[in-house]
């Protein structure tokens, strides 16, 4: 048992991270309007929002629409239907100067919602004589929730899969690292232990490739639309799966040569390196084409993108992915030992 | 016993290109897309799992030789 403590720990870590990620609520927002153009005068519209609390928080609901950074339009509440449903109207002044406007609601439970670029001002259309007071941009707080995910538009609930899918990719870093270790060790040592334990490694850093690729593509199908995209980085790590998929061919086909094990070690260094410029280096260099965040020369996890309460389920979900990698390892190594030493 | 994954997976694929329009995207995209995240949980654990199969048998393999 004493030995066994990391593996405990690894699992409590999955376990904390995926239970936490299924049972904490998204930050309220607004998911879309029933239209996206608006004429001068007066206007309605309906909004759905999410984990928005329309009907609990009814009598502090207001909102406006941002012409720019001082000046806002105000609009009234007309209706609300449930939590997630509710109409307003606007009167859009004829003197406006701008045509793309965001949407603000914001009741005293939720804080300010916005939905960027929500209407575009139609001028040819509606009153031209409408005349309408502005008011300023005010942003209101709502109530304080120890932990939410934060809403993003298109991603929403989605968000939790960062939890899932980034850290199959961290344990394939990491045993793909450790494989990259054993091979120098057996080319330095000569010893049939350290090839087959880069060989146990790098078999499951295929595994954990191949789940980061089909959690990926169900993500990319509901997030951005299709289920492979010409992403850098995806085109990166398909061909970083082909890379360590060779290796296994090589190992194969060599299986006869008395120095198969060193051909697959040399083979295993260079792929370790090309797959860290494939999917690390290269999607960074190409700017825009990739979809990922922070790829334009940036890392990911800048405090823009992972909020540090997203830390606190994404740090302990890398980490119990990456040690439950290295205990799959482990046993694939133990039984593939045992298989040397049986023939 | 491989052959017959593979085949289930790619028939699996064929269904999905096929449903791609209209009733796959109103079924996920149900009020914030919870159901993608329960996807892509459910297919790592299926992957596991799956994966924990082959381990099994490696380890039978093992013991058969032994007696």
């Amino acid at each position: 048992m004493a030995k066994n403590w990391w593996k405990i720990v690894g699992a409590l870590l999955v376990i904390y991270a995926t239970a936490f990620s299924f049972l904490r609520p998204l930050e309220p927002g607004i998911i879309q309007t029933d239209k996206t153009e608006l004429v001068l005068g007066q206007n309605t519209f309906s909004v759905t929002g999410y984990n928005s609390h329309f009907v609990d928080y009814s009598s502090s609901l207001k909102g406006f629409l941002r012409v720019d950074s001082v000046r806002a339009i105000p609009i009234t509440v007309l209706d609300i239907k449930d939590n997630v449903h509710a109409e307003f109207s606007v009167n859009v002044p004829a003197d406006i100067d701008k045509t793309v406007m965001d949407l603000f609601l914001s009741n005293d439970r939720t804080g300010s919602m916005f939905l960027p670029a929500a209407f575009r001002i139609d001028q040819s259309k509606g009153n031209p004589a409408a005349s309408a007071e502005y008011t300023n941009v005010a942003f209101s707080s709502g109530e304080e929730i120890p932990f939410e995910f934060p809403f993003q538009l298109r991603i929403f609930d989605t968000i939790r899969n960062l939890n899932f899918h980034v850290p199959m990719w961290f344990t394939m870093f990491v045993l793909m690292g450790l494989s990259l270790w054993y091979s120098i060790r057996y080319l330095n040592s000569d010893k049939i232990e350290y090839d087959l334990k880069a060989a146990s490694s790098a078999k499951i850093a295929l595994i954990f490739c191949s789940l980061g690729l089909i959690t990926g593509s169900i993500w990319a199908r509901f997030a951005w639309g299709d289920w492979w995209t010409t992403d850098a980085k995806l085109n990166g790590a398909a061909v970083s799966f082909l890379l360590l998929a060779a290796y296994f061919i090589l190992r194969k086909s060599a299986e006869d040569k008395p120095n198969k094990g060193k051909i697959a070690a040399v083979y295993n260094i260079l792929s370790f390196f090309m797959t860290m410029a494939l999917i690390m280096v290269l999607p960074r260099l190409t700017g825009a084409a990739s979809l990922h965040p922070g790829e334009d020369g940036n890392p990911a996890f800048s405090s823009y993108d992972l909020d540090s309460n997203l830390r606190m389920v994404f740090y302990p979900a890398c980490a119990g992915w990456i040690i439950t990698g290295i205990w799959i390892y482990n046993l694939h190594y133990r039984i593939s030992n045992l298989k040397n030493t049986q023939s | 016993m491989n052959r017959i994954v593979i085949l289930i997976l790619l028939l699996l694929f064929t269904l999905q290109c096929q449903a791609q329009d209209g009733a796959l995207e109103e079924y996920f995209f149900e009020s914030g897309k919870i159901k993608v995240v329960i996807a892509v949980a459910v297919s790592i654990a299926t992957g596991l799992f799956a994966y924990l199969f082959r381990l099994d048998k490696k380890i039978k393999d093992l013991e058969n030789n032994k007696k």
